[in-house]
């Protein structure tokens, strides 16, 4: 098996009387597209606060490449490589749509000048947002907001992209088409951890699923087997009909 | 499709403003010295709007304590001057001096969010205040008249104040604009607008705001050195006012908080109240109330902001637009 490029070893995360996270650990190797499913207050989002470096954890350790960077903040860790977007899109509102994603790529992704300009325009090529690149952010709808979240994840160039429920509300056209953009990111060696409700889009490209409940991992494996077991099936689809 | 920052708007603009700046150096060869006077007081307006947009509008850093740098640069000119120093570099000195303590503030300011922060300023200024009320050499509380300036022939005083009154708001103005301008200037509004979003993307968020806190305490500082120098007195009861903090948040938010043009706009407009209705008492600042309150319900982005939506007008090329390629002939 490859090295992890992305792991959380044992986290722990507490809010007031509230455990969130009782230990969860988990490796992301390059290339690699994981899926996260759960119930809503399973953890989830938490554990990617976690790993993008927004919240600390209790205990246990986040690593980026055998570096230990539990310490590190959310810019440092954007700047070795770690992309995120958020479950509730935050656009820069009084910012235009090109200047939203300029941020990302001179700050996270270190770029300037003509190389940064084109690296957006490619950006908001691939999210479909060049229509509105000199729109402010503020006037920009859910789903557009959701690119832009997205758009400004990829121009940091990243080598983990952490996804939070960027798929839901699309129509089958519009997932489809994330679906193979995170196909895309795959095969140039990109890691993925998607976080998504909409089961049947996830199994669609993860290659590997995970199951959170209560703050821990319940299930984990390839995806066919995941949906399958009981323990998942009762915690998140649904329980016994 | 490719990114453009010049358009000939803001060419025109640009090239104008350099045309008004060299106009406004002659001024003081032309007109009476009580317009100069005048002049250096809308100079020092501007000055200081300009740089509470920069900590607010680009920084989201809401200070109501930028008095504690007028006061600094203003004492500090009568302090430099008192050691023998000529006023002139006393007044550089004094600007400087109001940058440098602003450093040490910004390790505990900063540390505070909004509300607090807002707060915390005007506690520091008043700290400040305070201590140059114990000293007896700076007049305590009585206030302190800068006599070294009586050398110079007033005609000629007048005119010097007035052309560093417009060498201070041209270097400042032009520091914020290629401040902008450049990469960082993006990372700056981001901050403004989501601070946490902005980290996610890398931003170094303590250190940007740390950048313009400096810049805000210099610029304040130089609108000290200036009042004292136009007044040629100042006592802390008035130089340390909050007040100062008022007229700002008042240019800025009129003019439109986050746009470069707008608080200059303010501040002309500011001016334009003070002069018309100095005999007014209480109901002159009633009205700035009224006003500030009308236009946060009626026009929240300033008369700046709404021009520049409604008409899609960029005079200033701090902004980025994506325009089709020209195709080559």
């Amino acid at each position: 098996m490859e090295a992890a490029v992305l792991a959380a070893v044992d986290v722990r995360k507490r809010f007031g009387a509230l455990a969130v996270l009782e230990g969860v650990s988990l490796k992301l190797t390059q290339g690699e597209v994981v899926g996260i499913v759960g119930p809503n207050g399973a953890g989830k989002t938490t554990l990617l606060n976690v790993l993008s470096g927004a919240l600390a954890p209790d205990s246990g350790s986040v690593t980026f490449r055998d570096r230990d960077v539990t310490q590190k903040s959310a810019a440092e860790r954007c700047k070795l490589g770690i992309a995120r977007t958020h479950q509730v899109p935050r656009p820069f509102v009084g910012m235009t749509v090109f200047e939203n994603v300029l941020v990302a790529a001179t700050s996270g992704g270190g770029k300037q000048g003509p190389d940064a300009y084109e690296l957006c325009l490619q950006v908001l090529d691939q999210c479909s947002l060049t229509h509105v690149a000199n729109r402010r952010a503020e006037g920009l709808g859910l789903m557009q907001r959701k690119r832009l979240e997205l758009a400004r994840a990829l121009a940091v160039e990243p080598a983990v992209l952490l996804l939070d429920e960027i798929g839901g509300g699309l129509t089958d056209a519009e997932s489809a088409a994330l679906v193979e953009m995170v196909a895309g990111l795959r095969d140039r060696g990109i890691a993925v951890l998607w976080i998504e409700h909409i089961v049947h889009v996830l199994l669609q490209v993860v290659g590997r699923l995970v199951c959170m409940d209560a703050g821990r991992v319940i299930a984990e494996g390839p995806p066919s087997t995941v949906v399958a077991q009981a323990a998942v099936i009762d915690a998140y689809l649904g329980g016994k009909a | 499709m490719k990114v453009e920052r010049w358009t000939r708007t803001s060419k025109l603009f640009t090239g104008g403003s350099g045309g008004l700046v060299i106009l406004l150096a002659c001024v003081p060869l032309i007109f009476e010295p009580d317009v100069v006077q005048k002049l250096t007081t809308l100079l020092i307006l501007v000055l200081l709007a300009v740089m509470w947009n920069a900590l607010a509008g680009y920084g989201g850093l809401l200070s109501v304590g930028q008095q504690a740098f007028i006061g600094i640069g203003a004492y500090g000119t009568v302090f430099f001057s008192g050691l023998g120093i000529s006023p002139y570099p006393a007044m550089l000195l004094a600007t400087l001096l109001a940058g440098a303590v602003s450093l040490p503030i910004s390790l505990f300011a900063l540390r505070l969010r909004a509300a607090q922060f807002a707060i915390g300023m005007w506690v520091i200024a008043e700290v400040i205040s305070i201590i140059i009320r114990l000293d007896q050499n700076l007049g305590a509380g009585t206030g302190i008249s800068l006599t070294q300036l009586n050398q110079y022939e007033p005609n000629f005083r007048q005119a010097y104040t007035f052309w560093l009154a417009l060498a201070f708001t041209v270097v400042f103005l032009a520091a914020l604009f290629l401040l902008l301008r450049s990469p960082l200037g993006a990372s700056l509004q981001a901050i403004r607008d989501d601070e946490d979003a902005a980290r996610s993307l890398g931003v170094r968020v303590a250190a940007r705001k740390r950048l313009l806190f400096v810049l805000a305490g210099l610029g304040c500082g130089a609108a000290g050195v200036l009042i004292v120098a136009n007044t040629l007195f100042i006592e802390p009861g008035s130089i340390f006012s909050v007040q100062w903090s008022a007229y700002m948040i008042f240019m800025v938010l009129v003019g439109g908080l986050g746009t470069f043009e707008g608080p200059i706009l303010g501040a002309i407009l500011l001016f334009a109240i003070q002069t018309t209705f100095t005999q007014g008492g209480p109901w002159y600042l009633v009205g700035l109330g009224a006003t500030a309150a009308l236009f946060a319900l009626v026009l929240p982005r300033g008369v700046w902001g709404t021009v520049e939506e409604r008409l899609g007008l960029r005079l200033m090329p701090v902004g980025y637009r994506v325009v089709e390629k020209k195709r080559d002939a």
